[in-house]
């Protein structure tokens, strides 16, 4: 479970996030929902400890973030895995080279089991045929696809999304929402994602809140196809 | 952030780039890879400044000397010259206008396109990913090109002295070795590596901390080249207060 308490971020004197708390149970997928440039992303941030709050915290099963030092944090990251807008792919590696660099970074695995583990992850997603390419030559989705893949090689028990829909083809899109439904109810994963995609946030969400002036509000399922805040 | 805050941060850019721990098993295929790409890639270029500095260094020692000293001084000064003086500086400004901006803008991207951040998340260490390999580079890469613009910017002056200038081979080699001092040779290498690390860690430094799109990473290449120039000149300076000066 993952808790944050009371977290606060400033940007030149404009508070960002304020006083934001939020529980994320395990096996559930929370969506933040918000228009572009609202901090969204800088919550996701915090919440993975690329970026220090100006107070506040984040637990992960009772454990606090300090990104900026402590193995517990080191421990607590071990279990997270974070999909960028942008895929954040290294340019000079191919697709395989990408998934396998967190594990060959950080482990000391056999070349056959670094291996296998790579191709899991590609037939997860199912981009087993674009191994050998590099990222230059794969379209905005497939980058995507292969940053999950990338962030999945590690098993993690938590995973961020960062407007995984955003920009993407209809297909691209139900491929990808479909794919994060997949990993909660079948591998056990426990996801945050931030969009303004208020059709991909009804399929994936367990739970959704808006993000508005530095604070978040619940919003309530008020059937299929619409959501109402429960406070102002 | 002010003077005193910029320096802080570069004090703490570099005690986190060089005092990592190394991980040598991974870092070593990296450094190799650098090493290829700012060491042996700069090679052509400083062997074209080293053909331009033997041939003026011998015109304009000939110029000031001859006829008011015996021959082989010219072989003493051109020697003593670019051992000192032009093969550390010059190839110092060839390295750091090639790599410098080189690394700011390769880092630089990789910051804007959060590829640095997606490195933070997965447990692994940008500083020693990125910054270590090539600061390294530099660092054992300087005193080899050093040399080697040493050995091709006197052996051109040798060939134009004979050539054009009236000064024998074996005059201007006797110059060149008799005037010889370990010290100077050596010097010139330790000036070498401090330029290496000065541009290595100026390429990086400007990169890692780029703000503002496409425009702050062309910002922070000039800022990685400008800041590289101007601290090699102020250390050739000191160095030459401390190690050259009687």
């Amino acid at each position: 479970m993952i808790e944050v308490r009371e977290v606060s971020k400033r940007f030149e004197g404009r508070a960002v996030l304020d006083r934001v708390s939020l529980l994320v149970p395990d096996r559930k997928v929370v969506v933040i929902l918000g228009p572009s440039g609202i901090g969204k992303t800088v919550l996701l941030r915090v919440m993975t400890g690329l970026m220090v709050p100006d107070s506040g915290e984040v637990r992960y099963d009772g454990v606090t973030l300090r990104p900026d030092d402590g193995s517990a944090s080191e421990a607590v990251l071990c279990r997270v895995g974070f999909v960028f807008q942008s895929g954040a792919l290294f340019d000079s590696l191919t697709v395989a080279e990408n998934i396998a660099l967190p594990l060959s970074e950080t482990r000391r695995l056999a070349r056959a089991e670094l291996e296998r583990r790579v191709r899991e992850a590609l037939a997860l997603v199912g981009m087993e045929n674009c191994r050998d390419r590099y990222p230059h030559e794969l379209s905005g989705g497939m980058s995507r696809l292969v940053a999950i893949a990338r962030s999945l090689v590690t098993d993690p028990d938590y995973l961020f999304f960062d407007e995984p829909t955003t920009g993407l083809d209809p297909v691209m899109r139900e491929r990808m929402t479909r794919l994060i439904v997949r990993l909660r109810d079948e591998k056990g994963k426990t996801g945050v994602a931030v969009t303004h995609d208020l059709e991909s946030a009804r399929d994936i969400a367990d739970v959704v809140y808006m993000l508005r002036d530095g604070r978040l509000m619940l919003m309530e399922r008020a059937g299929k196809e619409s959501y109402e805040t429960n406070c102002a | 952030m002010g003077v005193l805050g910029v320096s802080a941060h570069y004090a703490a850019f570099v005690g986190r780039s060089l005092f990592t721990r190394w991980d040598l098993r991974r870092t070593l295929p990296r450094l190799a890879d650098q090493v290829w790409t700012h060491g042996v890639g700069a090679l052509p270029v400083v062997l074209l400044a080293a053909v331009f500095v033997g041939l003026t260094t011998a015109i304009q020692t000939s110029y000031q000397l001859m006829g008011v000293v015996p021959k082989y001084f010219v072989g003493m000064g051109v020697g003593r010259l670019v051992l000192i003086e032009l093969a550390p500086v010059f190839t110092g400004f060839v390295v750091a206008g090639r790599s410098a901006s080189a690394m700011a803008a390769e880092i630089g991207a990789m910051r804007m396109s959060e590829q640095i951040d997606a490195l933070e998340v997965m447990g692994v260490n940008p500083y020693r990913f990125l910054c270590l390999p090539r600061i390294g580079a530099l660092v054992l890469s300087m005193p080899v090109l050093v040399v080697v613009m040493e050995l091709a910017a006197v052996l051109v002056a040798m060939l134009i002295s004979s050539v054009a200038l009236n000064v024998s081979s074996y005059t201007f080699m006797y110059g060149v070795t008799h005037f010889f001092m370990a010290r100077d040779f050596l010097g010139g290498l330790g000036k070498a590596v401090l330029f290496g690390l000065v541009v290595g860690v100026n390429g990086c430094f400007c990169g890692y901390t780029v703000r503002g799109g496409s425009r702050g990473v062309g910002r922070a290449a000039t800022s990685a080249v400008v800041s590289s120039a101007a601290m090699i000149l102020v250390l050739n300076f000191l160095v030459a207060l401390f190690f050259f000066s009687r």
